[in-house]
């Protein structure tokens, strides 16, 4: 194992140019390595006790074809001549490869069992050698040589161009300092996250997912395959259990306006003088509310009643819409076998909503934004509270926050609407303590907030385009290569780069595709059949018909005698006046 | 072409900077009245060769039609030849490092893991330090090494040329530089003979006598199995170092055919040596795109009047050097033309219009494009001059430091790091 190093066959090029403690380049035999591929390179360095034989790592940043022999006006000639390049004396095969490594690290011997990476200190001799290693090297290499850790991985899926050497995160450091898969439309986010949430039910750990759209319903229809893990569909619906009006006000506050101190002094009063049953829903509590604002507000102010009434009414509406639409979604999925529970009370009932060994899957489908927002911060807030409370009443979890650009909108979005945007900032930031992960996923990157994102120690960004989501994520990413970052855009499907603390170093990663997972009855609709077979209501019809025979009403003025012209007065514009 | 026709190709081509030297020249030596002369004696010569090159029937012209040649050409094997030559400054040593480079296609063949469509090979290399006694090139040490190294380069780049051409069936060799070289200059009293090793490998044959392992004999000797070959051989020179021979040679061909009379011959030999004019800069005002000269043989070791400068010693050997039959090609309109040289008795009219191809598959640089292949090919690039150097360095020091002796390593250390006039030789207080 360890002479692989030694191995001629396994020599890939020659060190080439300036090298330094950052990067080197070096000539590419033909074929014998691609871009994002991981290097080796024996030098020696010094040491404390003297020189020592170091192993030089590296990631393959860009490779160069140049072909020295072929003049660039060659190609013009034949181009303008319509002549074959063959069918000249010009030569094709003397091209040769230049590559660039991004060094990783350092080891002391190429043992596999002893492979612990150290900074560089010293650069790789110039006409050194450059190897590839075998596949059971880099595996150790990119997961560590501490066993404890290599328990808790997540497979992730294998490197780019190297089927034999698996990719996997460690574990702790995505549940407690957060995960963001970011990628295009189609870049593989859902994928990425499947292949995640996977690996973390086998290891029952407790999640919760903010699914705005339902692309993660398919897991309640794939638990068997998930390990018989309990995938539970909740939909929200919000009710009041405590005394105190805690709710109510959140729900103003996030919902409607912020009230003022009189405002809220006569909203207490509402609450005293209201009638309240433990468990009554939160829309029907407000109803009762706003009822009250008539009989109780002798001394108030009539602008603050007023006030009080308006933020309770939008409230209500909005939980109202929230309802129905809701209900009208789930109501096409029940007869495809699935079933969706109301959503515990997270401040009272925390516990049946995180648990090892479940996912909790809350469907926001059919909410607005604002409305989800501001749903995913009560929910988050009061699941937080009892972390942060150290009660005991919930394990540590893990929430997913898809489209999360909707959840924490970046400053130039309006921020000042969007409810979760606090406390997701709040979970992030001290998340680590209480064992409270976030995995944001986003197709939008540059609308992120940037401080919640750069609070992600981990990334994993998929296939991107727009330049200002490539830029933002460079900005953010500290450990991103320019030439990392152009890559990005020519990544396929399920393919992406890894970086940050769930790995060694970055990696180029082809993602493990969970075909098993892909649900078998909701799926992407054939709109375009849907819309061929599609024919008008024939009642509506009907009616249309019934009334396009009736007689035309003449036009108003239609059969009037035509006005006569008007008398010829003389007009003595500009004139002089008499 | 007409007086003004030539007055503006005068023009243009010194936009282009090639008669910039000729005029630096008249300005420093001459007049202002001489120096306004310079063109219009220009113009009149340039009119006066035109003339009568073409009244002779002396410049044809090829057609360029890569459409339709490079499909003929499918299946022909080509091949172009170049040496490279270390350029190593190293003190107390004379290194040279000759290398020879060959590039052989197939134009129109796909390369298969069973058929080549290109070889590239180094065919003939010399590595030698031409101070030391114990030789591997040259039997012999000898004063002027500059002459050993031309020498050298010149009969490697035909030894490599002969061996491709024996064990290669070719259409045609190209080469970068005359085919013919002069070689009267290293026919000196003295010149070292080549070890029977290097004149084995040069030649491909055994049993050289020492006269024949001579610089003369031992390149006629390859020249002629060269031209014994049957194949198309030819030498394309990119500058042609200010030669006036085939401008000569025209004058000549002038006063037979009763053009010229002797005077006003040696008044136009007068302008072209004073102003510098060499055959590629009158030739260059005269062809257009796509003519060339039609070939004359010309003696590259000198016309009648320079026998007499031949070494006795090797008088009978250089009378046998074949002559090389000179053609000028204008490949295109803004690049100057190129010499060709070939044998006698080939098919130039082929070997021109490979040339004239090949050289416009670089539009602009205007030389056959195999021959700037493997001139990168064979280049020897800096670096490794450097390794020699440092190479050299180093073991010249570890010699002098195992001497024990203080001034001797004194002598070393400021022979390698300091020049004549450096610091560490200013006289001491």
């Amino acid at each position: 194992m360890a002479d692989w190093i030694k191995n001629k066959d396994r020599r890939i090029g020659t060190v080439v140019g300036d090298a330094s403690t950052d990067t080197y380049g070096f000539i590419l035999k033909s074929y014998g390595a691609k871009l994002g591929d991981i290097v080796a390179t024996p030098t020696d360095v010094p040491g404390h006790e003297g020189n020592y034989g170091a192993i030089i790592w590296g990631r393959v940043t860009s490779i160069n074809r140049v072909n020295p022999f072929f003049p660039a006006e060659a190609a013009q000639e034949l181009a303008e001549q319509d002549t074959s390049l063959l069918d000249t004396v010009l030569s094709t095969t003397r091209d040769y490869l230049q590559a660039e490594v991004l060094i990783l690290g350092a080891t002391r011997t190429s043992d596999a069992t002893n492979l612990k990476m150290s900074p560089v200190t010293y650069p790789v001799k110039p006409a050194a050698g450059v190897y590839t290693p075998p596949a059971e090297v880099i595996r150790v290499l990119l997961t560590g040589e501490d066993d404890r850790i290599a328990k808790a991985k997540l497979h992730l899926g294998s490197l780019i161009g190297r089927q034999d050497v698996e990719v996997s995160l460690q574990a702790n450091k995505i549940v407690s300092r957060h995960l963001a898969i970011l990628a295009m439309t189609g870049g593989g986010k859902t994928v990425a996250a499947r292949r995640v949430l996977r690996e973390l039910t086998e290891i029952r750990y407790p999640i919760l997912i903010l699914d705005p759209h339902g692309d993660y319903l398919a897991f309640f229809e794939k638990q068997k395959e998930l390990g018989g893990v309990d995938v539970k569909l909740f939909y929200p619906s919000i009710r009041i259990y405590g005394q105190d009006s805690g709710v109510v006000e959140d729900l103003i506050a996030k919902m409607g306006h912020r009230m003022t101190d009189p405002q809220k002094d006569f909203f207490q009063t509402l609450v005293g003088a209201t009638r309240f049953d433990a468990g009554m829903l939160a829309e029907r509590y407000i109803q009762d509310l706003v009822q009250s604002c008539g009989q109780n507000n002798a001394g108030t102010h009539p602008g603050t009643v007023n006030a009080v009434r308006r933020s309770l009414e939008m409230v209500r509406r909005a939980l109202l819409s929230m309802q129905k639409n809701n209900e009208r979604l789930m109501e096409l999925l029940r007869p495809k076998g699935y079933t969706f529970a109301e959503l515990p009370d997270p401040e009272t009932a925390p516990d049946d909503i995180i648990r090892p060994g479940q996912i909790s899957i809350l469907y926001l489908a059919g909410f607005d934004h604002l409305t989800q927002s501001a749903i995913a911060s009560i929910v988050l807030e009061n699941l937080f509270a009892h972390r942060a409370q150290l009660s005991g009443r919930i394990a540590p979890f893990m929430t997913v926050v898809e489209e999360a650009h909707n959840f924490v909108p970046g400053r130039r979005e309006g921020t000042d609407e969007t409810p979760s945007l606090a406390t997701i900032r709040k979970v992030i930031t001290e998340g680590r303590k209480f064992g409270t992960g976030l995995m944001l996923i986003s197709q939008r990157p540059s609308r992120l907030d940037e401080t919640i994102l750069s609070q992600c120690n981990s990334f994993l960004v998929l296939r991107l385009v727009n330049p200002r989501d490539k830029n933002f994520v460079r900005s953010v990413m500290e450990n991103l290569s320019e030439s990392d970052a152009n890559v990005l855009q020519s990544f396929g499907p399920g393919q992406g780069i890894v970086s940050g603390q769930a790995v060694r170093f970055p990696l180029l990663v082809d993602i493990k595709f969970d075909e098993d997972l892909v649900s078998t009855t909701i799926g992407d609709e054939d709109f375009v059949s849907r819309a061929a077979e599609w024919s008008m209501n024939p009642g509506r019809k009907a009616n249309a018909d019934a009334v396009d025979d009736l007689p035309e009403a003449p036009k108003p003025g239609a059969g009037t005698r035509k006005r006569a012209p008007l008398p010829d007065v003389p007009f003595a514009a500009g004139g002089k006046r008499r | 072409m007409d007086e003004d026709e030539v007055q503006e190709r005068i023009e243009t081509r010194i936009s282009l900077g090639h008669f910039m030297a000729n005029l630096l020249r008249a300005a420093g030596a001459d007049s202002a009245e001489a120096q306004e002369s310079f063109a219009e004696h220009l113009r009149h010569t340039a009119r006066l060769l035109d003339q009568f090159l073409r009244d002779d029937g002396g410049i044809a012209r090829i057609e360029y039609r890569p459409g339709s040649y490079w499909p003929e050409q499918k299946g022909r094997r080509y091949g172009f030849v170049d040496g490279g030559v270390a350029n190593v400054a190293l003190p107390g040593a004379a290194p040279l490092a000759v290398r020879v480079g060959s590039y052989l296609v197939r134009p129109g063949v796909e390369e298969t893991e069973d058929e080549k469509r290109e070889e590239f090979a180094i065919d003939m290399h010399m590595v030698d330090d031409l101070y030391d006694p114990s030789q591997d090139i040259y039997d012999d040490v000898f004063e002027d090494v500059t002459k050993l190294r031309d020498a050298a380069r010149i009969i490697a780049e035909a030894g490599a040329c002969r061996s491709i051409l024996e064990r290669t069936e070719l259409d045609a060799l190209l080469v970068q530089g005359p085919l013919i070289n002069p070689v009267s200059p290293y026919g000196t009293p003295g010149f070292p003979a080549y070890t029977s090793d290097k004149a084995r490998k040069l030649s491909g044959r055994t049993g050289h006598a020492e006269k024949e392992r001579h610089f003369i004999p031992l390149y006629l000797e390859i020249l002629e199995r060269m031209k014994q070959s049957g194949t198309t051989v030819a030498g394309v020179v990119e500058r042609d170092g200010g030669g006036r021979r085939f401008i000569k040679n025209i004058l000549d061909r002038m006063i037979e055919r009763g053009k010229l009379d002797n005077a006003r011959r040696v008044k136009t030999e007068k302008f072209l040596k004073r102003y510098g004019l060499s055959d590629t800069q009158l030739l260059d005002l005269i062809l257009l795109e796509g003519e060339y000269v039609v070939p004359i043989p010309v003696n590259r070791q000198g016309d009648r009047n320079e026998q007499n400068k031949w070494p006795a010693d090797w008088k009978t050997w250089i009378e046998r050097f074949p002559l090389a039959l000179t053609s000028f090609v204008k490949p295109s309109e803004r690049a100057q033309p190129l010499r060709v040289e070939t044998f006698e008795g080939t098919a130039v009219e082929d070997l021109l219009s490979l040339v004239l191809h090949t050289s416009r598959l670089l539009p602009r640089y205007a030389f056959p494009v195999g021959l700037d292949v493997v001139d990168r090919f064979a280049k020897v690039p800096n670096w490794m001059g450097r390794q020699i150097a440092t190479g050299h360095k180093v073991n010249l020091l570890r010699k002098a430091f195992a001497t024990d002796d203080p001034k001797v390593r004194d002598y070393a250390v400021r022979m390698l790091s300091a020049t004549g006039r450096d610091w560490l030789y200013r006289p001491k207080l």
